[in-house]
């Protein structure tokens, strides 16, 4: 069994900044990652990307670039395409079992810092299972790894991500055929007063601006105040329906990309029973952290979206951050460069409010109609749903037991945030007293001979 | 009836941004020919993929409508999240089960098959 | 503003026992309380393996699980819901002569005590019952039992003694339990509970109830740990042991595959936490492959461990406090309480409504773990 200082989880700008700092302060890092390349989902397949893609995914992408190079000269062991399934706590920090080309190891490690960054939200409305209908970063993904775009595609949901990639697609030459947005109009009045009058927050803005004025000069239609809205097909998705300013529409496509929001990835920190607490303004549970990033956990510690959703740029700041914090503990001596990112950080943060206002979560996919599939994987209805909490289970884990609600594969990943929202509707009770899936080991299914042939030593 | 209506003037717009283009209208396009080819076969009929790119990359440029269907309703499944959360991916490789295609890297000579129902 | 609830009887724990007998006093007329501290089944009652067994039970324990597999042949006329429950073979496999041998030592030593339900039964009547099953094992011994889905059943007698009126109040810890002239008085969080008779179904957490009435219980806390597979498609309708290795293998109506078997994780009975030891499961995952090599193909979805009473005799308490007239227990069912559930509810709320103890309860006496003599009337205190 391997031992280091300091692990990491996650080879997006969180990790990859942290194993930097920690590296220059010469201590040993192990950074585990599920994928082949560093670079996380937002700077994904960055050292391998043609010209194509740089063309198509601008400047914000190509800075991915100098952390991935910065990592590469740092001497942190580096182990992709490994998939972390189970932490414990040790007595010296923390052991982390996980599977790498289908043999199972562990390493042992001081201390931890998770930077497994967001899911996208879930959003289950009718039909949202049929093949052809993913999530807006899944297209996103095969246009970064493989530069393959979806031909005919309608864009459902809101916020930036959704703006970002309708321009991308405009400047591969494969516009999407239509947006169809579910932002209510209200909320541009009600997020004017939170537009953040700072260099940070006003560059954000002038970005997005730059990014809709792509999407309108191409002509794509967007339908605003979108509502009622259903995806249509048998065997794969053929249209979506919906009402827009109080007509109906129905736009034939072969693909739907689904987005309104992401939110932390809480598996590792679930499994820790690290703290969490329902946060209405990100509507999502967030693991309570210090302000350098620590959990309720000693020694464990969330940088980057997993923390809360701040975006890229907050995330390698908040990776620095923590491995500050971790070489203050092992150094006992106190990094000059905490306050300042602790400042960078609040600053790079300031456009949140905005965002947050004007791009609420869909109501519709947080309390579906009744026959909504809401567990993909043990195929779940609202209904059903609804009818459990009738019978007296008001907490997540009762429908999970009742349901089998998170007992699939996923283990709640997809339908996690949906079910504590239906049962949170359906019981009048807070999100909190809800609560969430318990997330049990191993994080990822596990072949069965994987486990039989793991070489560990019991505690 | 609310759905079912066609807003005729939206369709007609874009069908004219359609029409601009001379390739025919697929699920996916590749915006880059191949250039380090890797053959593998889905349900026994031979494809190709760059080389790097994900199981579940290769078969949606090869417009692969569904990659299995579930063991509890048996319907029709394809990627959902292109990045290792949701499993609606899962395919068989070279006889093992429960594969995450999006997680999986394309090899030369992979033999890939939908999977029905429980492995 | 704390109120006090008045009942005939409080039963502290909302488990699968604690529910049983609370339904059962109930159908007899008694007012009735249950005291969780936790949610209904959240530890070992909701989270053990669902096993309905019979085999190589204890010989103690026989008829009291005897008389629960009729219980749970009728399950749905008692709570009106079929829990899941599947009359299927358990067969215990023999994986070498040695075991064969001991298996049939076994049936001997039943059948001296009047037992016919165990049976021993050849290679090929193994194989034709698991067809799955590794051609080498030797033999078996099987028994007409069969499983039942845990979280579901302790739900459906927590639902169902609901309907006769008990009062399941959950998130409620006993926090002191007093004698209040000739009744108890339970203080919780929120409020007071007085009731004429006290039932202890603490599990885990029981060894503290009867310190509090003055009662020795040498409780041990233990986290069975469990695996549960992705769905597979059918290949065994029997629950599956083995002669000597620990092991408990079910495939569920759904396909997925729920496997178990004596092997521990760490517990901690203040937090409810247990931590899974995959070095432990190590060993369970091998023996299910040995058992059936098919197992090789299998995706373990979810590892986890419910907290679990262990006695040092491995057997449960059931029966009369040692120092009170009218506190009772159901408790230390060591891994194996799951199947006793309806007859225990029964014949203790018998005991405590008409104070007859029934033959299939009487080894289970808490007597036997009689402390030291009591010094303060040594004392004269």
């Amino acid at each position: 069994m391997s031992s280091v200082d300091l692990g990491i989880v996650g080879a997006g700008p969180a990790g990859l900044a942290a194993a930097v700092e920690a590296r220059s302060a010469g201590h040993s890092v192990a950074l585990l990652d599920e994928a082949a390349h560093p670079g996380g989902q937002i700077y994904r397949n960055i050292d391998h990307a043609g010209a194509k893609q740089f063309e198509l995914l601008g400047p914000d992408y190509a800075y991915g670039k100098a952390l991935t190079k910065a990592f590469g000269k740092s001497g942190c062991s580096y182990l992709p395409k490994s998939s972390v399934w189970h932490v414990e706590q040790r007595d010296t920090g923390f052991r982390l079992s996980y599977s790498r080309d289908g043999r199972s190891h562990g390493v042992d490690v001081g201390s931890l810092i998770i930077a497994t960054g967001a899911l996208e939200r879930p959003m289950p409305l009718p039909g949202w299972t049929l093949p052809g209908v993913t999530t807006a970063g899944a297209i996103q993904i095969l246009l970064k790894a493989s530069a393959t775009v979806a031909d005919d595609l309608v864009l459902v949901g809101s916020g930036p991500l959704l703006i970002l990639l309708a321009a991308q697609l405009v400047t591969s030459g494969y516009p999407p055929r239509a947006i169809v947005e579910t932002v209510p109009l209200k909320n541009y009045v009600r997020a004017l007063p939170r537009v953040p009058f700072n260099a940070s927050g006003l560059g954000y803005l002038y970005k997005g601006s730059k990014l809709l004025a792509r999407v309108a000069r191409a002509g794509v239609p967007i339908f605003r105040d979108a509502r009622d809205i259903v995806i249509e097909g048998t065997k794969r998705v053929e249209a979506v329906s919906f009402r827009s300013k109080g007509r109906a529409h129905r736009v034939e496509t072969m693909s739907v990309g689904l987005h309104h929001g992401v939110v932390p990835n809480q598996q590792i920190t679930r499994l820790m029973r690290c703290e969490h607490v329902w946060d209405q303004r990100q509507h999502a549970f967030l693991p309570i952290l210090t302000e350098d990033g620590e959990t309720s956990v000693h020694g464990l510690f969330v940088a980057g979206d997993g923390g809360g959703i701040r975006g890229a740029h907050s995330a390698e700041i908040a990776g620095r951050l923590a491995a500050l914090k971790v070489i203050e503990r092992m150094t006992g001596e106190s990094q000059a460069a905490v306050k300042s990112l602790r400042k960078k950080l609040k600053r790079d943060a300031s456009v949140r409010p905005f965002l947050e206002a004007l791009y609420p979560p869909f109501s519709e996919a947080l309390v579906p109609s009744d026959d909504t599939l809401v567990c993909r994987c043990e195929e779940v209805t609202a209904g059903q749903i609804r009818d459990a909490v009738r019978d007296t289970a008001s907490e997540a884990n009762q429908v999970k037991s009742f349901l089998r609600t998170g007992m699939g594969p996923c283990q709640g990943r997809v339908c996690g945030l949906a079910v504590t929202e239906l049962i949170a509707e359906a019981s009048g009770r807070s999100r909190n007293d809800v609560g969430y899936f318990r997330i049990r080991p191993p994080l990822k299914p596990l072949s069965l001979n994987e486990l039989a042939d793991y070489e560990t030593e019991a505690q | 009836m609310i759905y079912g209506v066609h807003c005729k003037d939206t369709v007609q717009t874009h069908m004219a941004i359609l029409t601009n283009r001379l390739d025919e209208t697929l699920m996916y396009q590749r915006l880059l020919s191949i250039s380090d080819p890797v053959k593998f076969t889905f349900e026994g009929q031979t494809l190709t993929a760059q080389a790097g790119e994900s199981v579940a990359a290769a078969l949606l440029a090869s417009n692969v409508e569904s990659f299995r269907d579930t063991p509890v309703s048996h319907s029709l499944r394809s990627p959902f999240c292109m990045m290792g959360s949701c499993f609606d991916c899962l395919v068989e490789i070279d006889g093992q089960p429960n594969c995450q295609a999006c997680m999986t890297e394309v090899r030369d000579g992979m033999e890939i098959y939908r999977q029905r129902g429980e492995a | 503003m704390t109120n006090t609830v008045i009942s005939d009887l409080l039963v502290i724990g909302g488990g699968l026992h604690g529910c049983s007998a609370a339904l059962f006093a109930a159908k007899r007329g008694m007012t009735v309380t249950v005291l969780e501290k936790d949610e209904v089944g959240q530890h070992a009652s909701g989270t053990n393996a669902g096993g309905v067994r019979r085999l190589w039970r204890d010989i103690k324990e026989v008829p009291l699980a005897n008389l629960s597999m009729e219980m749970w042949k009728s399950i749905s006329e008692i709570v009106d819901d079929d829990c899941g429950f599947q009359q299927v073979p358990q067969v215990k496999v023999a994986e070498c002569s040695d075991d064969m041998e001991l298996l049939a030592d076994r049936v001997a030593l039943m059948k001296k005590s009047g037992f016919d339900h165990e049976r021993l039964i050849d290679r090929n009547e193994v194989l034709s019952l698991l067809p799955a099953v590794n051609p080498r094992v030797e033999g078996g011994l099987v028994s007409d039992d069969g499983f039942a889905l845990p979280w579901h059943t302790t739900a459906a007698f927590a639902r169902k003694a609901r309907e006769l009126g008990v009062r399941i109040d959950t998130r409620t810890e006993a926090r002191r339990i007093q004698k209040d002239g000739n009744t108890w008085r339970v203080t919780c969080s929120d409020g007071e509970y007085v009731g004429a008779h006290l039932l202890n179904c603490a599990g885990a957490w029981a060894g503290q109830v009867a310190d509090q009435v003055g009662d020795n219980a040498p409780v041990e806390p233990i986290a069975p740990l469990m695996i549960v597979t992705q769905r597979m498609k059918p290949f065994c309708d029997c629950v599956v042991g083995t002669a000597r290795r620990p092991l408990s293998f079910k495939q569920m109506a759904n396909g997925t595959l729920v496997i178990g078997g004596a092997r521990l994780g760490r517990v901690n009975t203040a937090t409810n936490r247990t931590d899974v030891d995959f070095s432990e499961l190590k060993h369970t995952a091998n023996t299910a492959r040995d058992v059936f090599p098919i197992m090789s193909k299998a995706v373990i979805q979810r590892a986890w461990s419910g907290i679990e009473a262990r006695m040092p005799d491995l057997l449960p308490v059931i029966g009369r406090s040692e120092k009170h007239e009218n506190v009772f227990h159901a408790f230390g069912f060591s891994a194996h309480g799951f199947q006793l559930g309806p007859a225990t509810g029964k014949l203790v709320a018998e005991l405590i409504d008409t104070g007859q103890k029934a033959p299939e309860i009487e080894p289970f006496g808490i007597k036997r773990f009689s402390a030291k003599p009591d010094h303060s009337q040594l004392l004269g205190m």
